[in-house]
C-alpha cells in the first residue's frame, strides 16, 4: 500500500516536473507555433529556437540589393517584420543595384552586431571588412566565404538545380508522350552580367543536360546583356528550330514569363515546357490558369527568406544553433490552387 | 515716342546687382546645391552623415567614378562622346584578375599589361574615328560591345559562377592603403583633378581641346592637331575606365562582366553630363565636374542612410538631374546674350 501510495506520488510530482519544465521552456524561448503564427499567412519555419528575453540589446544591418524588385522588397519586409517581433534594432540600406562595399562602410557606422549582405560580386570583400571589425557576417543566398563561417539561404547553385529537377519531372512526362522523337533543346535564359544569374542558370543547365545526356548544341544560352530582348531571342530561336521542343529556365520569373508569352503568340505553346525560379504572385497568377507550357516554379518564399535571416543573425550574436534555410518548395498546376489560397486567399473567378 | 527711348541707357545702371546675382546663382548652382544637400542630410542624420566614417565613404565613392568621369570631361571638351567606357573598364578589370589571379602572375606586371590593354583598345576608338571617319559615338558603343563579348568569354573559360575572384594578396591591402588617415584612392582622385585643371587651364593643350570641341573646323585651320587631340583624349579616358575597373574589382575582390565603372552614380556620362559639361564640346569645367561627382556621390550616401524608398530615390536623382540641366542651359542662355 504504501509503495503504491509513494509511486502515485512519484508519478504526480514527476508530471508536475514535466510540466513545469515545460511551461518553463515555453515562457523563455519561442515556439515553432508561434513563428508560424507572427508570420502571418506565409507561415514561415523556425530556424533557431530564440530566448524571450536576449542576453543584449542587439542591432542587425542589411544591405538589400534593390527593393523596387518584388522579391528583394518582400524579403525586407520580412526581415523588418521579424526585427519587430523579436523587439530588436534593424538597420537596413538599400544598395539600388550598385556595389555594396562602400555603403558597408557607412553601415558600420551604426555599430551593428551581426551584418549582411547579398551583392554576388562583392559580398567577399564586405565579409573581410566585417572580419577586420570583428562583426559576424552572414550573407545572404550566397554560399560560403572564407571570411565567414555562417552560410544562409539558398545558394544560387542549389536554387538551379532544384528548377533543373522540375523540370526533368515535367519534360520527362512529355516525352513519354506527345513529345516522343522530337529534337529536345534546353533554354538558358541568362544574364552574363550578373554573376547570380550565371551561377544559377549554369547549374541548372549542367543539371538537365546531364540528366538528358545532350550535345552542347542542345544548349542555347541567351544572353539578356547581350542587348537582344527575351523575346526576340525566344521568337528566333523557335524560327530556327521549327520541329524541335524546348524546356527553359530563365534566372528570375519574367525573364521566363515574357518569352512564354511570346512563344504562346506564335502558336508553339505545345512546344515549350518552363520552369521559373522565384515563385512571387505573378508566375502564381499565370499558373493558375494551367497553361500547357508553364510546369511550375521553384518557390523561395522571400518573405521568410527574410525572416529566417533575421532569426539567423540572432542565433549568431545569442550563440545558439540555427537551421539551415530550406524554402525549396515546388509548386505546380497539381497544388498552385492550394498555395495560391493561402498566400494571397481564393482566387478571384 | 520720345518717353521710350531712354529705356536701354536706364535699364542697366538700374538693374546690376539682380543680374550679378543671378549670374553668380548659376555659375555657382551646384556648388549651392551641394551646400543644401549636405545640410539637408546633416540635419537628418546628424551623426552618422556628419562622421569623418562617412566622410570617406563619400569621397571614396567619389573617387572610384571620379577619376573616369574627370578624363570623360577632358574627351567631351574635345567633342568625343565615349560610350565604351563601361566594358574597356569590365575587359580590363577581367583581363587583370585573369593574369593575377589565374596565371598568378605577379601583381605590378598584370597591372601594367592590363593598362596597356586598356590604352591599346583607347587607341583602337581613335583610329576608328580619325582614320575611318565614324563618329565617336558609333565607334566608341561598338567596341564597348566587342569588350563586352571578350569580358564574357574569358569570365566563361575561367569561372563558372561569372565572377573571377581577386583575393589573392597583397591587392586588398594594397587597395585599401591610407596615407595619413585618407584613403589612398582619395588623394589620387584630387590629385588627377588638380592636374587637369592645370591641364586645362594653364596649358597650351588646354586650349587646343577647347577650341577643337568648340569648331573642329576652326581648329584644324589654325594649325591645331585634331588628330593627336582625339588620340590623347579617347586614350586617357580608356586608361582611365580601366583603372578604376581595376580598383573596384580589387576592392569588391571580384571581377565581372560588369563591373561597374560608374559606380552607384550611373556612367560617367551621365555624370559628366550632370556637371555641366554641354555634349557638343568646347565647355565644361573640371572643377564643376567634382563638385558634380561630390554631388552625386553625397546623394547616394545620404539617401542610403536615411533607407529612402527605391521609388523615392529614383524620383529624387531624376529631379536633381532635371535640376542640374535646367541651371546649366539658364546659364548658357544668359551668357550667349
Amino acid at each position: 500500500m504504501f509503495i503504491k501510495r509513494f509511486m502515485h506520488l512519484l508519478f504526480v510530482s514527476s508530471m508536475l516536473l514535466a510540466s513545469a519544465g515545460v511551461l518553463a521552456q515555453d515562457a523563455t524561448t519561442y515556439t515553432a507555433d508561434e513563428i508560424k503564427e507572427a508570420s502571418g499567412v506565409e507561415q514561415c519555419s523556425q530556424l533557431a529556437e530564440l530566448p524571450k528575453e536576449f542576453s543584449e540589446d542587439w542591432k542587425l544591418a542589411f544591405i538589400n540589393p534593390n527593393k523596387a524588385q518584388s522579391f528583394w522588397g518582400q524579403v525586407s519586409v520580412g526581415m523588418n517584420a521579424a526585427a519587430e517581433f523579436y523587439g530588436v534594432e534593424f538597420v537596413e540600406m538599400d544598395s539600388a543595384g550598385g556595389p555594396d562595399v562602400e555603403l558597408f562602410e557607412t553601415l558600420l557606422l551604426n555599430q551593428p552586431d551581426v551584418v549582411g549582405t547579398h551583392n554576388a560580386v562583392d559580398y567577399e570583400a564586405v565579409a573581410a571588412r566585417a572580419l577586420d571589425e570583428n562583426i559576424p557576417y552572414i550573407g545572404f543566398d550566397n554560399g560560403q566565404t572564407e571570411y565567414s563561417p555562417y552560410v544562409y539561404g539558398i545558394p544560387n547553385g542549389i536554387a538551379g538545380e532544384a528548377g533543373a529537377e522540375l523540370l526533368i519531372e515535367g519534360v520527362q512526362a512529355r516525352l513519354d508522350t506527345d513529345w516522343k522523337d522530337r529534337e529536345l533543346f534546353f533554354l538558358e535564359f541568362t544574364h552574363n552580367g550578373i554573376p547570380a544569374c550565371v551561377d544559377r542558370t549554369g547549374a541548372a543547365a549542367t543539371a538537365f543536360k546531364e540528366h538528358f545526356e545532350l550535345d552542347d548544341e542542345h544548349i542555347i544560352q541567351l544572353d539578356l546583356a547581350t542587348g537582344a530582348t527575351e523575346i526576340e531571342m525566344m521568337l528566333s530561336t523557335l524560327t530556327a528550330h521549327p520541329d524541335a521542343v524546348f524546356a527553359m529556365i530563365p534566372c528570375w520569373d519574367g525573364l521566363g514569363i515574357a518569352p512564354y508569352n511570346a512563344a504562346v503568340e506564335a502558336g508553339r505553346e505545345a512546344d515549350i515546357m518552363l520552369v521559373t525560379l522565384g515563385g512571387d504572385k505573378p508566375p502564381a497568377d499565370l499558373l493558375l490558369t494551367k497553361p500547357q507550357g508553364y510546369y511550375g516554379y521553384i518557390e523561395f518564399q522571400p518573405y521568410c527568406e527574410g525572416w529566417g535571416w533575421i532569426e539567423s543573425a540572432l542565433a549568431i550574436a545569442e550563440g545558439v544553433r540555427f537551421a539551415p534555410y530550406q524554402a525549396r518548395r515546388a509548386v505546380t498546376q497539381a497544388d498552385i490552387e492550394q498555395r495560391y489560397a493561402e498566400l494571397y486567399g481564393a482566387p478571384s473567378s | 515716342m520720345l518717353r521710350t527711348q531712354p529705356q536701354p541707357l536706364v535699364r542697366p545702371t538700374n538693374t546690376p546687382l539682380p543680374r550679378a546675382v543671378l549670374k553668380f546663382l548659376l555659375n555657382n548652382g551646384l556648388l549651392i546645391a551641394l551646400v543644401i544637400e549636405i545640410a539637408i542630410f546633416a540635419t537628418a542624420s546628424p551623426e552618422i552623415f556628419l562622421s569623418t566614417g562617412n566622410l570617406f565613404t563619400v569621397l571614396r565613392i567619389s573617387a572610384t567614378t571620379g577619376i573616369t568621369v574627370a578624363f570623360y570631361t577632358i574627351a567631351l571638351i574635345a567633342g568625343q562622346i565615349d560610350l565604351s567606357t563601361a566594358q574597356v573598364g569590365a575587359v580590363t578589370a577581367v583581363i587583370f584578375a585573369w593574369m593575377f589571379a589565374i596565371l598568378e602572375w605577379p601583381l605590378e606586371l598584370s597591372f601594367v599589361l592590363a593598362m596597356a590593354f586598356a590604352a591599346l583598345l583607347g587607341l583602337i576608338n581613335s583610329w576608328l574615328v580619325i582614320r575611318v571617319k565614324i563618329p565617336s559615338l558609333i565607334a566608341t558603343l561598338a567596341l564597348g560591345t566587342l569588350c563586352y563579348g571578350l569580358a564574357i568569354s574569358v569570365i566563361q573559360s575561367n569561372s563558372t559562377t561569372g565572377l573571377i575572384r581577386l583575393n589573392r594578396p597583397p591587392l586588398r591591402d594594397i587597395i585599401n592603403t591610407e596615407i595619413v588617415g585618407i584613403p589612398a584612392t582619395v588623394i589620387l582622385m584630387f590629385a588627377v583633378y588638380t592636374i587637369i585643371y592645370i591641364l586645362l587651364n594653364h596649358t597650351r593643350l588646354g586650349a587646343h581641346l577647347y577650341a577643337l570641341g568648340g569648331n573642329p573646323q576652326a581648329a584644324r585651320l589654325n594649325g591645331i592637331q585634331d588628330k593627336r587631340l582625339v588620340r590623347f583624349a579617347l586614350m586617357f579616358t580608356a586608361m582611365s575606365a580601366g583603372f578604376t575597373a581595376i580598383m573596384i574589382a580589387g576592392r569588391g575582390l571580384s571581377a565581372g562582366a560588369a563591373t561597374p565603372v560608374g559606380g552607384v552614380l550611373g556612367g560617367p556620362l551621365v555624370a559628366a553630363i550632370f556637371s555641366g559639361v554641354g555634349l557638343s564640346g568646347g565647355s565644361g569645367r573640371i572643377e564643376r565636374t567634382l563638385i558634380g561627382v561630390i554631388f552625386l556621390a553625397v546623394l547616394t550616401s545620404g539617401m542610403s542612410i536615411l533607407n529612402v524608398s527605391p521609388f523615392a530615390r529614383s524620383m529624387i536623382e531624376g529631379l536633381a538631374f532635371v535640376f542640374a540641366i535646367l541651371i546649366d542651359s539658364v546659364r548658357q542662355r544668359i551668357e550667349t546674350r
